[in-house]
């Protein structure tokens, strides 16, 4: 494999997702933060961390608070150190990271503190709703009623009258990600789903059902990243960075030609494969995480991301390719269907589980044995962007 | 040129005024030919400014659809409804609601035709609406 290290990854942090009464935001990030801290005693942080990058999508919304870099550099003791917010929906803490990539690889930063946090469940779940929209397109997709789970239904329907994709196909993917959602003590649901109860679940956005689509959470992810040439002063076992990539795709559904693929993730995997070397993706990866923010999303992905050909995702699920065992194991985490989707703190919180996988650190039953290369692919909105990195294990 | 627009600016906010008044109207670029539905003040093909309004037939197929069943708030008591993305016989797409037709006959490749409504309500965007109802045979 070629792909020189970009950023080495020297430590991760994460609160469990899902109900978080009575914490905000800020203080989720420092536990985050706090767990960082703790899996690397070699790292000082007022003396070591130079700038903190971090996602947030809607707390103006969610806490009426924007602002949140300098908040969040606050809350884990370091003021004055640069901080900024990074938003893109949903791909908000991705964003983030490629950015603080970005930042080291340009050589102004050597060490830096990268994360992304949301808190949502205290709203109703129409506000929430509400919240949320704010990613789509205002004049003419949140104007006609259309919610999130209304937007990846339009997708679902396009692809299952192109390809034939099938509601049981949606469900298998819901089924996969609480199989292994259920063994990770940081997930939001820890339990498994039958295709059955899946199947009969309410419908939200029809083809969609309620186990179709990922849970309102509440959650913080970060990570230490640091230049490649000083990873080994703060780990033995570092995970590199050897792959950056970020695209875009129009907000409103309307203005693109095909519904049943994502041009952002498309653009955003082609930038990270050139730079980390990667030829055959279902060969060269090892593990994967995708954002299944809905069940078709999962499959699109497998998709754009190149793991099968266009139109096969609906069959890879149903064959169990995406399995531990299959081809290439996909979102051992629970994804964010079973981990659950504090919005702003998933990029990060998927790049936590890839540090865990290539360390070999994750829970028996969902550890890929002997990962060495692996994937995250982080989508803000309805696909308007798409942000993907490629790890190495050190 | 159809009259009315003349003088408008071209804006998503000109194409709801110019709805509320009947016609469904998109702006063709002078300079690379291209039909911008919603219109834009800048082709974001050739970069040219300089547009010409046109008004679309409002005909055309369904392309995609869905039922919301769970709706934001201020469109809760009107759930379920169908939302579609429909490709207008210019090429271009639209989505809105789809009326007239109970779900399970939906198809995707429907003709349907465009119709107008009236503001939501008061406040910002009070923008008139449309809608979509299937063809008769």
């Amino acid at each position: 494999m070629k792909g020189e290290p970009l950023a080495a990854v020297v430590s991760a942090g994460m609160t469990r997702f899902g109900k978080q009464p009575g914490y905000s935001a800020r203080e989720l990030f420092a536990l985050a933060f706090k767990e960082a801290l703790e899996r690397c005693p070699e790292l000082d942080p007022k003396r070591d961390i130079q700038a903190v990058f971090v996602g947030n999508m809607a707390g103006e919304g969610w806490e009426h608070q924007g602002h949140w870099g300098p908040i969040c550099a606050d809350w884990v003791g370091l003021v004055p150190k640069a901080a900024t917010r990074f938003e893109n929906a949903c791909a908000s803490s991705g964003a983030a990271f490629r950015w603080a990539v970005l930042a080291i690889k340009s050589g102004l930063i050597d060490v830096a503190l990268v994360g992304g946090v949301e808190k949502m469940t205290h709203r109703t779940t129409p506000e929430t709703t509400e919240f949320l929209a704010f990613a789509s397109d205002h004049p003419f997709e949140q104007f006609h009623g259309l919610t999130f789970p209304g937007l990846y239904a339009l997708m679902a329907v396009a692809h299952m009258h192109r390809y034939g994709t099938t509601e049981e196909q949606l469900a298998m993917v819901a089924v996969k990600a609480h199989k292994y959602g259920a063994l990770n003590p940081k997930a939001h649901f820890q339990k498994p789903v039958t295709l059955e109860k899946a199947l009969s679940s309410r419908v939200i956005a029809w083809p969609l059902k309620l186990y179709d689509c990922c849970p309102i959470s509440d959650g913080a992810a970060c990570a230490i990243l640091v230049k490649p040439e000083l990873a080994r002063r703060f780990t033995d076992t570092p995970v590199y960075v050897i792959g950056t990539g970020q695209g875009s795709d129009y907000i409103g559904l309307y203005e693109r030609e095909d519904l049943t693929t994502i041009k952002a993730t498309v653009e955003a995997a082609r930038q990270a494969y050139r730079m980390a070397g990667i030829e055959d993706p279902l060969k060269d990866l090892d593990v994967v995480e995708v954002h299944d923010c809905f069940t078709i999303a999962e499959i699109m992905a497998y998709e754009d991301l190149g793991l099968c050909r266009k139109g096969e995702g609906g069959k890879m699920i149903e064959e169990g390719r995406t399995d531990l065992d299959g081809d290439i194991p996909v979102n051992m985490s629970g994804g964010l269907k079973s981990k659950g989707h504090p919005v702003g703190a998933t990029g990060a919180a998927q790049v936590y589980e890839m540090f865990l996988q290539l360390r070999g650190e994750a829970e028996k039953g969902r550890q890929v044995p002997d990962a060495e290369v692996g994937l995250v692919h982080n989508m803000g909105g309805s696909g308007a962007t798409c942000v993907v990195h490629v790890f190495r294990r050190g | 040129m159809a009259s009315g627009a003349e003088g408008l600016p071209f804006t998503i906010d000109s194409f709801y005024r110019l709805l509320g008044e009947g016609k469904l109207m998109g702006v063709r670029c002078r300079s690379c030919g291209r039909l911008l539905v919603p219109p834009r003040p800048v082709c974001p093909a050739c970069y040219g400014s300089e547009m010409e309004w046109v008004e679309l037939k409002g005909e055309g197929v369904v392309e995609t659809y869905t039922v919301i069943h769970v709706a934001p708030q201020q469109f809760a008591e009107e759930a379920p409804y169908v939302v579609a993305i429909v490709k207008l016989d210019e090429g271009v797409r639209l989505p809105g609601r789809l009326v007239g037709v109970a779900p399970e006959d939906i198809k995707v490749g429907m003709r349907v035709k465009v119709e107008f409504g009236e503001p939501r309500g008061e406040g910002w965007p009070d923008w008139p609406t449309y809608r979509f109802r299937p063809v008769s045979p």
